[in-house]
């Protein structure tokens, strides 16, 4: 039997709860699936991205996981876009990979917080 | 043409889509009409269309910087409020903005009452300005100062460049510069003008007393506070607390100023609950206030909290002809009001003012001049009319410190402790160029206690 997981969830709920709280269910349902969208499309420029383009995307997603509660993204994106810039393709890859598996826990947790949130 | 509700619209340009919604969001559901951009080139045109009064400008977006597009902006409309929105990190872009003439600068990550609370600080500063703006570059010089050198020219410029933000000025320069003078002249010319202006010297207060200065007590939360006591920064509220020798707060007390400029609110001592003020805070140093930083003396991240748009003044030695100029605007208002009268300088007195040292700059030249007004008919200010200790400091090669005349155990002998203490201390005094600070470094009290002696020694004088 393995440890049990400690691992601390992506996502500040209280935070992102607050959030779809400022709305209706239209607003909610529209900001879920924004967020959704914004956290692909910057998944999307990590993989495909220039350094350039690397940099400015992990620098959006710096200030957009910030404000969503989604604190270890945030710090990992921050650390990407103090580097991003300077490295080689291979480099930049590998410093991106671990961004990129975060962006896809948190758009897991972001599904399952869409779908408990208490309706107003 | 944009309309007056075009213009109460407030225009937020934000390239992500989330971010546009949910700041959206929070300023709809406070009752606000927003247009959102994403681009800086919708968000111009947006401006154009709507001629929006107070615009959210992220700082990096996909066409150009939000440091152009505010440029831009001001440039057409400079009553506008632009609050910047960075993302952690880019701080010293922000700081970049605020010179530029952001009114404010929200970090992400902020919540809605944040951003609310920038959105009314906007909207009073736009409700204090003048509607027509004034063409001040026309008026090079700012008053009260006097002087038309290059350095005082662009202290000027910068004072006026301020005007239209919140940001926090940090003066620096050395004693008798006009420091409080440059704080007032930063209010006077803000949207603030209206609302009160509170000084406080951190180097007068004694450390156990300031806590209570800055923040206010309620009675009985220590021996002796026998009635509650309103702070400085709530007596500021709506207006500017000016914090001079800032490098003598106490450690502990930088620290709860650090928490009052980050949270806006203070508790005063004994209180539980904290209450918000609006306040904008300018500080003055007469040391170098990196230095103190260097040393452990003040906290770096307040120093980078306060240190947004610093402002030095020169000392009276690098102002050229502003020394000629002052003497001569003084000496004029000061027989007036002595009952005498004088209506210029020597010029062998225009020579040697132009090359004293000044150590102890403006506030040194308006004594002489007050000296001589009052002991002396005029109408011409002449060398044999200026005190002699005056002539001592002729910029012959300087002494090094050692080799100064100190006092000598002759001066002391035959006097009493306390006369003693007074010589030692003016005597240090007078070799900082009428420094409290630099004076109570080297006698290793604190300045407190050299301003309480120095306003005994006034009392006891005026009662003689």
């Amino acid at each position: 039997m393995g440890s049990p997981d400690t691992t601390p969830p992506a996502f500040d709920r209280a935070v992102l709860e607050a959030l779809f709280a400022m709305g209706d269910e239209t607003l909610r349902a529209a900001l879920g699936a924004q967020l959704e969208a914004d956290f692909a499309r910057l998944r999307a420029v990590l993989d495909h991205g220039t350094p350039h383009e690397v940099g400015r995307a992990a620098h959006e997603l710096k200030g957009l996981a910030a404000t969503v509660g989604a604190g270890r993204l945030a710090e990992m994106a921050r650390s990407v876009d103090a580097v991003a810039q300077g490295l080689s393709p291979v480099a930049l890859a590998a410093v991106t990979a671990p961004l990129k598996a975060e962006i896809s826990a948190v758009l897991v947790s972001l599904a399952e917080v869409v779908a408990d949130t208490p309706r107003p | 043409m944009s309309s007056k509700q075009d213009s109460e619209t407030i225009l937020l340009v934000e390239d992500t889509p989330s971010l546009q919604m949910i700041y959206r969001a929070a300023l709809m559901r406070a009752g606000y009409a927003v247009e959102c951009c994403g681009t800086a080139a919708e968000g111009m045109a947006a401006f154009h269309r709507l001629n929006s009064q107070i615009v959210l400008l992220d700082l990096m977006l996909p066409d150009r910087t939000g440091l152009e597009v505010m440029e831009d902006i001001l440039r057409e409309a400079p009553q506008t409020c632009v609050i910047v929105i960075t993302a952690n990190g880019s701080i010293n872009k922000a700081v970049e903005m605020m010179r530029a003439g952001a009114h404010e600068f929200l970090v992400k990550p902020f919540d809605d009452q944040r951003l609310l609370a920038a959105i009314e600080n906007a909207r009073k500063a736009l409700r204090h300005r003048p509607q027509a703006p004034r063409d001040v570059s026309a008026v090079p010089v700012l008053a009260p100062f006097i002087g038309h050198s290059p350095a005082m020219l662009d202290v000027y410029d910068k004072i006026r460049s301020v005007a239209r933000s919140m940001a926090t000025v940090f003066i620096t320069g050395e004693s008798g510069t006009g420091k409080e003078l440059c704080a007032e002249a930063v209010h006077q010319t803000s949207a603030r003008a209206s609302g009160p202006f509170v000084a406080l010297n951190c180097g007068a207060i004694p450390v156990d007393l300031l806590e209570s200065e800055v923040f206010g007590h309620l009675r009985g939360s220590f021996t002796g506070a026998i009635n509650d006591k309103i702070g400085a920064a709530a007596a500021a509220d709506g207006g500017t607390l000016f914090l001079d020798e800032i490098c003598e707060m106490d450690l502990n007390l930088q620290t709860k100023l650090l928490r009052f400029l980050q949270t806006s609110t203070i508790t005063p001592v004994g209180a539980t609950k904290p209450r918000k003020v609006n306040v904008r805070i300018i500080c003055a140093t007469n040391r170098n206030p990196l230095e103190e930083v260097r040393r452990g003396r003040f906290r770096e991240d307040l120093y980078y909290r306060l240190h947004v748009v610093p402002v030095h003044l020169p000392p009276l030695r690098e102002r050229g002809e502003d020394v000629i100029e002052i003497s001569e605007r003084l000496i004029v208002q000061m027989a007036r009001e002595e009952g005498h009268v004088f209506t210029s300088l020597a010029p062998r007195v225009k020579e040697l003012f132009r090359s004293l040292p000044w150590p102890g700059n403006v506030r040194q030249l308006i004594n002489v001049l007050r000296n001589v007004v009052v002991l002396n008919e005029g109408p011409q200010v002449t060398v044999e009319m200026l005190p002699p200790d005056l002539l001592a400091d002729r910029p012959a090669p300087a002494p090094a410190a050692e080799e100064r005349p100190h006092v000598t155990m002759q001066d002391l002998s035959g006097r009493t402790l306390a006369q003693i203490e007074r010589i030692v201390i003016e005597d240090a005094l007078a070799r900082h160029g009428d420094s409290v600070p630099k004076a109570a470094r080297e006698l290793d009290v604190s300045a407190s206690t050299l301003y309480r002696k120095r306003e005994a020694w006034e009392k006891a004088d005026r009662k003689k």
